[in-house]
Parts: structure tokens; C-alpha cells; sequence
């Protein structure tokens, strides 16, 4: 019986053309080889295989994805089953609908944003996908935010997110991760820069994420961690 | 005592011989194959096209494909036919038909009986049904993906499992081991 990974080596081993979308089942996106578009770095990921894991023991399996979209991604959930949520929150963000102008100071209206772009039911979903996105919003908001993702996720669940470690200088670009073989991600800058807020260490996710107590931690290239929790 | 000159096909009957084709009073003839030409159909190989300008509020249904560059709201019933939502089209609807595919914008549910296809300029707020599914980088989704009941079932999700470690021999009995 052939499981996800060995789908991903598969794809890897025949893997000599250009990158497709393709809409065949499981399958990750290959690696460019053919230079049809610039190389970005890929790296191998950890904890992305246990999110698989547990997905793999819910039946029909429910998943929100947050941060840059990334169509692959969806197809890749989508081809296995899955059925997945997308909320586009880094667009969102930044729309200026959410943000008003109060006494001089650009104010961000956090009830309205969670009311528009995160309107649940509790306990909808099996598994929550955190992109590029915890460093950029406001950490007073991050706490609201991770709560009611935290109302959102069934028992059993569990969320993946992944955060800088380091503050780089200057407004940052919001990197994109593509899914590709072997359970790598590919880092793609998506364009869009926004100013960081906040970077976070094993403690502060551990701090953030107070109802999740199974917590592991693993510490990808370019100072990205990679956590994996699990509500119980 | 008179020696005859024999020639060479005398002497060795299989050399250099035709074959000749064998006696038959009709000339033997292939048989002549169906050979079928699609012929153009006019009526087959339009799209419908509504353009820019054109506003349609209510239920939007046909029996042929369908590009729409227009505006419309309500709902749109192409149940076995393709639908294509041009880079103006603005559309407010249910959406139901074969194959569709968004280049423009869609706010409502679409379901494609074969394949939704967003492409790279396109915009989607609403849930998809389909068995398939493809969406553009560059695309913009909000809403969710699911695979349509009935036309083909999903696979099981398989994923690896911790490996456990199976006993070589049949397992005893738990009753057996406590005495």
C-alpha cells in the first residue's frame, strides 16, 4: 500500500520537467530542473510529515489553509481527500477596510476581521496550516487570533505554523511555500512586504499557543521554525 | 547425342520466378473502408458569447458552451456544457456546468461536473465542488474545495503510519498467558 510519502519520492524520482499544477491525484508539484523560471531555495521539512500523520487518522479530513495562497497546495490537499479552507489572511490584512484612522493612528479592527475572514463554527476543522504570516500581524492581535483558531480546531487536531526566529531589517517580503517532493517546501517570495512585528522563539509559541499541550519544534534553513501543535 | 541448351529457369524452376497473381474471373478489389469526415456544423461549434455590456439578473440556463465577459446575478445552469468567465466577466451566481473555467471574478458556489479551473487573473469568493480542481498561481480564492459526491469518490487518505511490530508467530492467546 502506498502511502503520501512514498507518492512524494515517487513524484521525485520522475520528476525532469517544469513545474505543473496538475490536477492528478496526490501529487506534489515537481521541482523545476528545466530552468522554465528562476530556482528558489527548497527545503526539506519535519513536522509537516506528523500533520500528515494526523490528518491520515480523521475520516474525510477538514484543513483551513492561512497565509499566501498557493494553488498546488490546495490541489495537493484537494487530490487526497481533503477538504480544504482557504482564507487568503495576508491579502486580507492589508485591506484597508480594517484598518481606520483614529486620532492620527491607524487603528486595526480585529472584531471585524475575525467576524469576515475566520467566521467558524467551533470545532470545524481537523488541521490548521499557519503560513507566513504569526511575525507580521500585531501581537496583541496574534493572541485574539490564535484563540479563535484554537476554538475552531476539533479535539485531536492540530495546527502547523511557521515563524521567523530572526527580525530581518527592513519591511520583509511575505515568502509563499509551495509544497513540492519529498516533503519539501519551497520558499517563494510573493511580493508583497509587510512590516514585521514580532519574532518568536520556542518559548513565545509556547506562551501564545497556552492550549495545545503537545508542542514540537524544528528549526528550518533561513531561521524559520517549524511547529507542530496538537490540541488535546 | 544433341545436347538442348537448357536455360536457367529450366534448370532451377524457383529462381527468378513471379509470382503470378491466381486465376480469377473478377479482379480482385479491397474493400472499401467507412471513412467519416466531420462535417462542420455551425450550430455545434459556436460559443456563446455575452459581451461586456450586457446585464443579466435571474436564471441563466442552455444546452450549448457559454463565454461571458458581462455581468450576472442569479444563477448559472450549463449542466453539460463549458463555461468560461472572460477576464470582464463579473459574475454574482450559483454556478453550475461541466467544465468551468474563471480568467474574470465569481462571488458564489460553483459546481463543475469535471474540472474548475481558476486561472491566474481570476478571483473566486465561494465554495468549489468538483472532482478536480486547478488553480492558477496568482489566483485569488477565499472559500473552500471539495470533491464532489457521486461523480467520483475521493481516495482514502493514506498516510504513513508509525511502524508497529508484528510477531513472528501467530500471537498467543491472552487467556492462555494467564493462568
Amino acid at each position: 500500500m502506498k502511502n503520501l510519502f512514498d507518492r512524494f519520492r515517487q513524484t521525485g524520482q520522475a520528476s525532469s520537467k517544469a513545474p505543473v499544477a496538475s490536477p492528478s491525484r496526490g501529487r506534489a508539484p515537481e521541482i523545476d530542473r528545466a530552468g522554465s523560471r528562476p530556482a528558489n531555495p527548497i527545503f526539506p521539512t519535519k513536522v509537516f510529515r506528523e500533520f500528515l500523520e494526523i490528518l491520515s487518522r480523521k475520516d474525510r479530513p477538514v484543513i483551513l489553509d492561512l497565509g499566501a495562497l498557493i494553488g498546488s497546495n490546495v490541489e495537493y490537499f484537494f487530490n487526497l481527500g481533503v477538504k480544504v479552507h482557504v482564507e487568503d489572511l495576508v491579502g486580507s490584512y492589508q485591506n484597508h477596510r480594517y484598518w481606520n484612522l483614529v486620532e492620527g493612528q491607524m487603528l486595526f479592527d480585529e472584531p471585524r476581521f475575525l467576524k469576515e475572514n475566520l467566521d467558524y463554527p467551533e470545532g470545524t476543522f481537523d488541521g490548521v496550516i499557519i503560513w507566513d504570516l504569526l511575525n507580521f500581524i500585531d501581537p496583541k492581535f496574534a493572541r485574539s487570533f490564535v484563540q479563535r483558531i484554537t476554538l475552531m480546531t476539533k479535539l485531536g487536531g492540530c495546527v502547523l505554523a511557521f515563524v521567523h526566529t530572526q527580525n530581518p531589517p527592513g519591511l520583509t517580503p511575505i515568502r509563499k511555500y509551495r509544497l513540492v517532493e519529498d516533503c519539501s517546501l519551497e520558499y517563494i517570495p510573493s511580493g508583497v512586504f509587510l512590516e514585521f512585528k514580532k519574532t518568536y522563539q520556542t518559548r513565545d509559541i509556547t506562551q501564545l499557543f497556552v492550549d495545545y499541550p503537545g508542542m514540537k519544534f524544528h528549526l528550518l534553513k533561513h531561521n524559520i521554525l517549524e511547529v507542530l501543535l496538537k490540541k488535546e | 547425342m544433341w545436347r538442348t541448351r537448357k536455360t536457367e529457369e529450366e534448370k532451377d524452376p524457383f529462381v527468378n520466378r513471379k509470382e503470378e497473381p491466381p486465376l480469377s474471373p473478377f479482379e480482385e478489389k479491397k474493400p472499401m473502408e467507412p471513412r467519416f469526415e466531420p462535417r462542420p456544423n455551425p450550430i455545434r461549434e459556436e460559443v456563446v458569447n455575452i459581451g461586456k455590456s450586457v446585464y443579466i439578473k435571474g436564471e441563466l440556463s442552455g444546452d450549448e458552451d457559454l463565454t461571458i465577459e458581462g455581468r450576472v446575478e442569479g444563477r448559472i445552469e450549463l449542466k453539460a456544457h463549458n463555461l468560461v468567465i472572460g477576464p470582464n466577466g463579473r459574475i454574482n451566481a450559483e454556478v453550475y456546468a461541466k467544465n468551468v473555467t474563471i480568467i474574470g471574478s465569481v462571488v458564489g458556489n460553483i459546481t463543475g461536473s469535471e474540472i474548475v479551473e481558476i486561472r491566474a487573473s481570476g478571483s473566486v469568493v465561494g465554495d468549489i465542488k468538483s472532482p478536480r480542481i486547478s488553480i492558477a498561481d496568482g489566483a485569488h480564492f477565499k472559500g473552500s474545495v471539495d470533491m464532489q459526491k457521486g461523480s467520483e469518490e475521493p481516495k482514502k487518505v493514506e498516510f504513513s503510519r508509525p511502524e508497529t511490530v508484528k510477531p513472528s508467530v501467530d500471537p498467543v492467546p491472552l487467556k492462555t498467558l494467564i493462568k
